[in-house]
């Protein structure tokens, strides 16, 4: 059972390396992973790409007859049914008995570890002493060359992400 | 009586339950010590709008009451509520410490709560008592307590690269904070439970605790999904106010997607899969993500091995 659960594993696991995805908006194909790379080519919204490669919030996509980097927020990853998530419910156990399983090892913040917490005065006031105050925070964004800017939150969207099952 | 009447007084009667209720609570919690800088009046985000915000993210949103009677029920509720928040906020979180200890690490976690403090300054609640820290578990997650509390997993921490990924997790938590989206479910369950028997002189942790069940188990139940979809939305947002590459929290959810295991069991189980987020997040902002361009990566992360 468990050689059979980890073999389903790997194979998924290998399968993800080579996911599947689709263009959420036009966008410019780049040489490389950057907006100031030269661009080669174009896709458009609808178009299918194979999911090659990350590098922070770029991805390496194939489709089209191109090769090449786009923003990685532009592609919509496809959700194939037995996918990867399904692995987790069965390695969690909570595609068998809707239990987790108990595991050898440390023990994990489950639910039920959640469950029988007790309030513990002594870690609170370590948190209380690790706290920065406002002026240090903005030291600190100042040594990273940090900018603070305004942006709006975004207008909440129908997303087909959110049709899904509970 | 009739139904126009009926729907009237009934709404009045709620109001003056809820109204009462309120002051209840701020009786309840005048006489606890400790809760740590708890201001007297904290801004009321919770009656923000999230789209339409103003963009002025230095100042809190000031509130004048001035005279207007849905100004005042308002900040009545939200000053009352908030001594609440935090009160409540504090037990749950000594409860979640109390299942895993804070990494005994100082260096990481000021690292931790200098990144988080930045963020949640950007949002519109930047004056209440932000803590953040990271807990020993292996598992992957991360918390977001009532009252400014959040809590990182060192499961969740060691699978961070880079510091706008530690600032895209924490803008997730922030955003939840700020939306006080597990505080109003806190605050449903006592109306429907008849929270009224709490009032009173006594204020101590038994007392809160029968407000907020069992240990921490109120963090292992789950938000609505459209809740964890607006916090992504609003944690890219709120890393990228702070500077941020914005892209630091999509880069989580897709290597997340590509580990799963028993570590994130609990994660599956209290949020849409990270697929669907990050595809929440595409359709979010594929229409508009040159807005999110020109963020900063910032090279000093805080490795955890």
């Amino acid at each position: 059972m468990s050689v059979a659960v980890l073999f389903s594993f790997m194979t998924v696991l290998a399968l993800a390396e080579n996911q599947t995805g689709t263009m959420n908006t036009d966008s410019k194909v780049m040489k490389e992973a950057g907006a100031d790379a030269p661009v080669v080519g174009q896709l458009q919204k609808g178009a299918a790409v194979q999911i090659i490669d990350r590098n922070g919030g770029w991805m390496k996509v194939q489709g089209g007859g191109l090769s090449g980097w786009v923003k990685s927020i532009l592609v919509r990853r496809e959700a194939k049914p037995g996918n990867i998530n399904d692995v987790a419910a069965v390695i969690s156990g909570r595609g068998a008995t809707g239990q987790v399983v108990s595991t050898s090892g440390t023990r994990g913040l489950d639910a039920d570890t959640l469950k029988s917490a007790k309030f513990n005065q002594q870690e609170l006031d370590k948190l209380e002493a690790h706290k920065v105050d406002n002026k240090t925070a903005r030291q600190f964004a100042q040594t990273g060359s940090l900018a603070p800017i305004s942006l709006a939150y975004p207008q909440p969207v129908e997303s087909s992400a959110r049709e899904d099952k509970k | 009586m009739n139904g126009k009447h009926f729907l009237l007084s009934t709404a009045l009667f709620c109001w003056l339950m809820v109204a009462s209720l309120a002051f209840g609570f701020g009786d309840l919690l005048k006489g606890i010590p400790g809760i740590p800088g708890m201001p007297g009046n904290v801004p009321d985000a919770g009656q923000k709008k999230d789209a339409t915000n103003s963009g002025n993210t230095k100042q809190p949103p000031q509130k004048g009451i001035n005279g207007g009677f849905n100004e005042i029920v308002n900040a009545v509720m939200t000053t009352q509520g908030s001594d609440e928040e935090f009160a409540v906020g504090r037990q749950i979180a000594g409860n979640l410490l109390g299942a895993a200890p804070l990494v005994r690490n100082p260096k990481l976690q000021e690292y931790v709560n200098k990144v988080g403090l930045w963020v949640a300054m950007q949002s519109e609640r930047p004056d209440i008592p932000w803590r953040f820290g990271v807990i020993e578990t292996d598992s992957i997650n991360a918390f977001a307590v009532p009252g400014g509390y959040v809590l990182i997993t060192k499961g969740l921490y060691k699978l961070l690269q880079t510091e706008e990924e530690l600032a895209g997790v924490l803008g997730h938590e922030i955003a939840h904070i700020v939306k006080q989206h597990h505080w109003n479910v806190i605050k449903q369950q006592k109306l429907i439970a008849g929270a009224t028997n709490i009032a009173g002189s006594v204020a101590d942790n038994a007392i809160l605790q029968k407000y907020i069940g069992q240990g921490a188990e109120m963090l292992a139940r789950g938000l609505d999904k459209n809740a964890e979809y607006e916090a992504d939305g609003m944690g890219v947002v709120l890393a990228r106010r702070a500077g941020y590459d914005a892209s630091g929290l999509l880069s989580v959810l897709d290597r997340i997607a590509k580990k799963p295991s028993k570590e994130t069991s609990l994660l599956y189980s209290t949020h849409p899969t990270p697929e669907d987020r990050s595809n929440s997040l595409s359709d979010t902002f594929a229409a508009s993500s040159t807005m999110l361009d020109g963020g900063k990566e910032v090279n000093r992360f805080v490795r955890l091995d």
